[in-house]
């Protein structure tokens, strides 16, 4: 937040203090001047009209005097032309920047950056893609923990979603078309990255083992729920997964993800934190803080935009008019790839080697490597890297099949037929094709999973709803670390005003 | 999720200070403040600093802080818009070289990055203290404030919080500073739940309570009052101590009415206490509030029982002020002890002007006007 004419003012100073020691020239005047007592520098300053305070000044021109004369140069250039024309570069503290003699824009319609292209593997038959290059093949062990995950994920979400409808709690959303980008980079983590989420990232959850009974906890918010019953449903947050609780307003946990991998780093402990926002999310101000300040400090953060085509009903084209989230990533400095988020091979093969890139070490971007897992090994050959740790930037491409939640209606602003090509190419359709067809799989077995499924989750429900509700005082407990007087006294008021007026509470909840 | 590792620093809540120096509350609470200086007035100070204290002016004051802090806890960081080189108030000096730029560093220019960033860090359990430049342009940030941090340790009923972050900025009048580098906006965060808000009114008060917030597992907001920088010089307490949170300060002891005030106010009021027994015989009780959120109000109406009348001042505009806070409080507490109504001496409510400041601010003049006021209502 600078002042306009600090240059001129600058001029301005170097001009008078030239004038006291009647030097001829900027360099021997810059020099002088910061030799000069800075009582002399606040003198001139004085004069020269400006809103901001003498002291103010002195210090940012102090400052930059002593930058100039410690690098040789003249603070400022009041008229004499450059010495040199032989120079390439244009040397500024921002770098070294080449020089060129046409006028010629870049970027925008008429000269686009190239389309970042979408990296897959398994294409959306189901079928393996040719020449596909796999660095961290799944095995069948793998390939079935992620398809029952992402199988068990989908009927979940059915059955939430249905729950919901009946009137069983206020709201929920689904991940419906996602569940490849879910699981896949779950899947690629290792479980003790700290997953900063949005909200539709339930499979995450799943997968590190969040049990249907904690989902339906949550959901009906009773006593059992870590966030006691105090935010809506799909608010999930498990300390022991490592994945922070979810909070409604978009993007804001993409500058503490990067706050979370610095403390990564300096604790010398190799993990990443890894963070999940939509195409959306990616508009707020906080996105684009986080990118920069991950680039800049250096921290080995994964950013992982799910473009899922839409923003409640704002489609993409109506979001962003260049090449989506991956065409940001290179101009933040950040090492970006953008993945078919509906080939969950893909999406797991581009989290290991972000995962690996962003710790700083080698990441294979050639032959077959070591056994994969829950990720954090599989670093064999390939590419050598002495690079520090640093952010990456995944954009996992793929589609919104459900609803942006209960509460919304998506056949009000986009077509059947839209919809029901999407449904076609379902990653989790996709995925058992592919297992299928090479016998790890079949119908029986699917049967039965989905069967299963559905039990345990009317199960969970009916154990969650037996639950008590908090009790009234958690109204008043964790706003602060204790409990300060003034809430203290708050509590007291509200259980003794709720004892006289009962009907004001909710009956479950225990009046204590 | 680790919590931090940290010494706990003594806390100075009727204990003698086991640190170094033998200190007693009352020791210090008699020399906070009553020893200031200020550029226009006489020299108020013995010749030579007390043992085991160092001539301090503010912003060195926030500096020793910020060295103990950095020197006591490894996960504790600095960072923020041009604290690298010293700040533009020059309380960062000397920190990278001594603490390495791993743990001091600038940011990028992005107040909502900084406190986000902060936030994570925190949330991991470090300690995170970041800088924003001028109160005045803490607003990108307020969402991080109001949405996250807030709301962190509460929405997950405590299997999260971000307790480590605490961040300042100057605040208040600087005689030239405008709409934009003058702003007191206490108010607004005093009105979110899950934060905290400090404000010290001297050398040795800012460093206690800077130190107390940094250790405080609840993010702490700190607004360092930028006028008095470097015209308050104060003998301050070397070593490591912690000033209470959320208890105020008695800075005069009076009998006729109550001035309530924080931060550069609480000189004015002094100030004006000061004229006012000299010139009309009026015994002012200046009570310094030190913490805005969670504020002491058993003391300030402890106080207005015994006096009977309250004028609370502060330099941010009137309306939606936290003086309505303390005086609605008052009135509701006190009322049948109150001999006048309680009254507020505040900015008006407009942009900070440049050449109109001195009409602007509660100054001595207003505020012994007010106290005239409520004296013979």
């Amino acid at each position: 937040m600078r002042s306009r004419g600090s240059s001129a003012m600058l001029a301005h100073v170097v001009k008078t203090i030239g004038a006291f020691g009647q030097v001829k020239d900027t360099s021997s005047a810059t020099a002088l001047a910061f030799s000069i007592s800075c009582d002399r520098i606040d003198t001139s300053i004085r004069f020269y009209p400006c809103s901001i305070g003498p002291e103010l000044w002195g210090m940012s021109l102090r400052r930059h005097l002593h930058f100039c004369s410690s690098q040789g140069q003249a603070a400022v250039s009041v008229g004499s032309p450059s010495s040199s024309t032989t120079d390439n570069f244009l040397e500024v503290p921002g770098g070294r920047l080449p020089y060129t003699s046409q006028l010629q824009f870049v970027g925008g319609s008429e000269t686009p950056a190239p389309t970042i292209p979408c990296y897959r593997t398994i294409d959306s038959t189901g079928q393996d893609v040719p020449d596909a290059h796999v660095p961290y093949p799944i095995s069948q062990e793998l390939s079935l923990r992620m398809y029952t995950c992402m199988a068990r994920l989908q009927t979940m979400d059915t059955m939430f979603y249905e729950a919901q409808r009946q009137g069983r709690f206020s709201f929920y959303l689904t991940c419906q078309g996602e569940e490849a980008t879910n699981i896949g980079s779950a899947a690629g983590l290792d479980n003790k990255d700290m997953v900063f989420a949005q909200y539709r990232e339930q499979g995450v959850l799943l997968w590190r083992g969040y049990t249907l009974e904690q989902f339906a906890n949550q959901l009906l918010g009773n006593a059992k729920e870590p966030g006691k019953g105090r935010q809506m449903p799909i608010h999930y947050g498990s300390p022991e997964l490592a994945y922070q609780t979810i909070s409604s307003p978009l993007a804001t946990q993409m500058p503490h993800a990067v706050g979370a991998a610095y403390a990564y780093k300096m604790d010398r402990i190799s993990q990443v934190s890894v963070v999940y926002f939509g195409d959306g999310a990616s508009s707020e101000g906080d996105a684009h803080a986080a990118f920069n300040f991950a680039a800049v400090l250096g921290a080995p953060v994964i950013f992982i935009c799910r473009n899922n085509g839409y923003a409640i009903s704002t489609p993409a084209h109506e979001q962003y008019k260049g090449d989506g989230i991956a065409g940001r990533g290179p101009t933040y400095g950040i090492p970006t790839l953008r993945v078919d988020g509906g080939d969950v091979r893909a999406v797991y093969n581009a989290v290991v080697a972000a995962r690996a890139r962003a710790l700083g070490m080698p990441y294979n971007s050639g032959g077959v490597t070591s056994a994969p897992g829950t990720g954090g090994g599989g670093l064999g050959g390939g590419s050598e890297t002495s690079l520090g740790p640093g952010p990456v930037l995944l954009e996992c491409m793929s589609y919104r099949s459900g609803h942006h939640s209960t509460s919304d209606d998506s056949t009000r602003y986009r077509t059947s037929e839209e919809m029901r090509a999407w449904r076609a190419r379902d990653p989790v359709a996709r995925f058992r094709t592919w297992l299928v067809r090479r016998g790890w799989w079949d119908e029986a077995q699917e049967a039965a999973l989905r069967r299963t499924t559905r039990v345990q989750v009317l199960e969970a429900l009916d154990a969650a709803a037996q639950v008590p509700k908090p009790n009234l005082s958690t109204l008043f407990t964790d706003v602060y670390d204790t409990m300060p007087p003034h809430l203290e006294a708050q509590r007291a008021q509200a259980l003794e005003f709720v004892r006289r007026n009962p009907s004001v509470c909710p009956s479950d909840v225990p009046i204590e | 999720m680790q919590s931090a590792i940290f010494q706990c620093r003594p806390r100075l809540q009727g204990l003698i200070l086991p640190v170094g120096n033998i200190l007693t509350t009352a020791a210090l609470s008699s020399l906070s403040g009553a020893t200031m200086v200020q550029a226009d007035q006489n020299n108020t100070l013995a010749t030579e600093p007390l043992p085991g204290f160092k001539r301090l002016n503010l912003c060195n004051a926030v500096n020793d802080a910020l060295v103990t802090a950095l020197d006591t806890n490894y996960r504790a960081y600095v960072f923020g818009e041009d604290v690298s080189f010293g700040g533009v108030f020059r309380c960062t000096v000397g920190l990278l070289e001594r603490f390495g730029k791993e743990r001091v560093f600038n940011t990028p220019l992005s107040e909502q990055g900084i406190v986000g960033f902060g936030i994570g860090l925190a949330a991991m359990g470090h300690t995170a203290v970041a800088e924003i430049q001028f109160a005045d342009y803490i607003f990108p940030a307020f969402d991080q404030f109001v949405n996250e941090a807030a709301k962190y340790r509460y929405r997950s009923g405590g299997s999260f919080h971000c307790g480590g972050l605490t961040v300042r900025a100057p605040y208040g009048a600087v005689g030239h500073g405008g709409h934009y580098h003058s702003q007191s906006p206490e108010a607004f965060f005093t009105h979110v739940p899950g934060i905290k808000v400090v404000m010290p009114s001297s050398p040795a008060e800012a460093k206690g309570l800077l130190l107390a917030s940094i250790c405080d597992p609840n993010p702490v907001v700190f607004f360092e009052p930028k006028m008095l920088y470097r015209t308050a010089v104060e003998d301050v307490p070397e070593g490591d101590y912690m000033l209470p949170l959320g208890v105020a300060r008695l800075v005069v002891e009076g009998n006729d009415v109550t001035l309530v005030g924080w931060g550069q106010q609480v000189l004015v009021l002094q100030q004006a206490a000061a004229q006012l027994k000299k010139a009309d015989g009026i015994s002012c009780e200046v009570v310094d509030l030190r913490t805005l959120s969670p504020w002491d109000s058993e003391m300030v109406c402890a106080s207005v029982s015994k006096t009977g009348r309250l004028v609370v001042a502060h330099e941010a505009p009137l309306t939606g002020g936290f003086g309505a806070e303390v005086a609605a409080t008052v009135a509701e507490r006190c009322f049948t002890r109150l001999e006048s109504p309680p009254v507020r001496c505040c900015g008006a409510d407009t942009p900070f002007p440049l050449i109109l400041e001195p009409v602007y601010l509660p100054g001595v003049a207003r505020v012994m006007e007010a106290v005239r006021g409520v004296v013979n209502y």
